[in-house]
């Protein structure tokens, strides 16, 4: 019996690691020439003006001391209902099961398409981050495209290390899919406290190079900004063409049921790329419970045992980055959803709750994080309950 | 008493400071930290740490 699992993020590993402890056979393909690792910490290594952090999941030996085949540079090309793998080299593989794992990539969007320029760059992937930080001894002008958690988190560290920085936000205020304009607002604050330039409800129209002086970033609303190096970063995409080719049912997503499988009998989907329809993210927590479900999951189809359910739950959003942090799950305020601000000395620090007919389902906090753990088992009971 | 590092996220837990706002008093080993425990930024458990 043999699993094979597409994608070595922190889903795949996972899956692989629980299938392989029950002595079942599991092939791991990877598309990167590294080894597995830690996507969160890549603004670390982008930017970090410390040594750079080792952010691999393990040594290489880990993999096969634990049963585990790690293909590197084997991205996959396709895959069918009855397990055949076809790797980008043309050689097929056959599998008694499948998880995908793959992950989604960066939206690219329009203005970066066709762009060419050495010193615009991705903050996706370990290249992309290697790439920024060999890049930057270039010059000090930094522009951040999106002004999201990895927006966020580049910028605070580039000013660490001296940069200066200007965020580029096509909403009116930060992270409306996280924080009411209550949060927002001190978040924008402490930005500009640490003389983050910022740029709301503005979007680049294009980017031309100036000879011997840098990157010219274009805006809508014509703001020019003459730089040393971009880094967007403008959310998540998923290519579900592979899945598509196969027959799966895809979304945004893979669509998987509440046992992770796809609408292919013996094909599971976890991780990122993995779409329950609700309470769908990119985040490292979900990524670790599927992964184990999957995995699991995977094994009970192999030997005709129970499945497992994966719960759908709320997921946080974090940054804590020295003494500026924010945290957020659930809902925010909004039509029908009252806001309870807990406490907040407009400057600061910012608490808030939200509820919709008296039952909390949305938390909010602004640099401070005290008893955000216990809103949130709240927030998470009160979720399992309805 | 060592610090231990999140290998997800970089979170650092610091046994001098503990983790109060979660319930765990300044002076407790990372060892003694319950089960349960888990990294209070990304919520990955004790098994995805290491000492610094």
């Amino acid at each position: 019996m043999k699993a094979g699992i597409i994608g070595a993020g922190f889903a795949g590993v996972t899956a692989a690691k629980l299938i392989a402890e029950r002595g079942v056979d599991v092939t791991l393909f990877s598309a990167e020439k590294v080894p597995p690792y830690y996507r969160p910490r890549l603004p670390e290594l982008a930017l970090g003006y410390d040594a750079p952090p080792d952010i691999f999941m393990h040594g290489l030996e880990w993999y096969a001391d634990n049963g585990i085949d790690l293909r590197l540079d084997s991205e996959v090309k396709a895959f069918t209902p009855d397990f055949e793998v076809t790797l980008k080299d043309g050689k097929r593989e056959k599998f008694d099961v499948l998880i995908i794992a793959a992950g989604g990539g960066p939206r690219v969007p329009a203005f970066c398409r066709d762009c060419k320029l050495p010193g615009v760059f991705q903050l996706w992937n370990y290249s992309d981050a290697v790439n920024i930080r060999e890049h930057l001894g270039a010059g000090k002008r930094l522009v951040i495209v999106g002004g999201g958690i990895i927006g966020l988190e580049s910028a605070l560290r580039a000013r660490d290390g001296n940069l200066e920085v200007t965020i580029i936000e096509k909403a009116k205020f930060l992270m409306p899919q996280n924080f009411g304009e209550n949060a927002s607002k001190l978040i924008e604050a402490q930005l500009r406290e640490r003389n983050i330039n910022l740029l709301l409800d503005d979007s680049v129209s294009c980017f031309t190079e100036r000879e011997k002086t840098g990157i010219f970033v274009d805006t809508e609303n014509k703001n020019g900004i003459l730089c040393d190096f971009v880094i967007v970063s403008v959310g998540v995409e998923f290519d579900t063409s592979m899945a598509t080719a196969a027959g799966l049912k895809t979304d945004r997503r893979i669509c998987v049921d509440k046992y992770l499988r796809t609408s292919a009998s013996g094909i599971f989907a976890a991780g990122d790329i993995a779409g329950l329809g609700v309470w769908d993210s990119c985040s490292a927590k979900t990524a670790l419970a599927q992964g184990k479900t999957a995995g699991y999951n995977a094994l009970a189809f192999l030997n005709g045992g129970k499945m497992e359910i994966y719960e759908a739950e709320p997921v946080p959003v974090n940054l804590k980055y020295k003494d500026f942090q924010l945290y957020s799950i659930g809902e925010i305020p909004g039509l029908g959803k009252a806001e309870k601000i807990l406490d907040s000395d407009g400057i600061n620090t910012y608490r808030g709750c939200v509820y919709k007919d008296k039952v909390l389902t949305g938390v909010e906090m602004v640099g401070t994080n005290k008893d955000f753990i216990i809103y949130q088992k709240e927030l998470l009971e009160n979720h399992k309950r309805q | 008493m060592k610090k231990y590092e999140c290998n997800v996220c970089g979170y650092i837990y610091d046994p001098e400071i503990g983790d109060p706002d979660n319930g765990i008093e300044p002076g407790t080993a990372f060892e003694d930290l319950p089960d349960d425990w888990v990294c209070p930024e990304c919520g990955v458990g004790k098994e995805e740490f290491s000492a610094v």
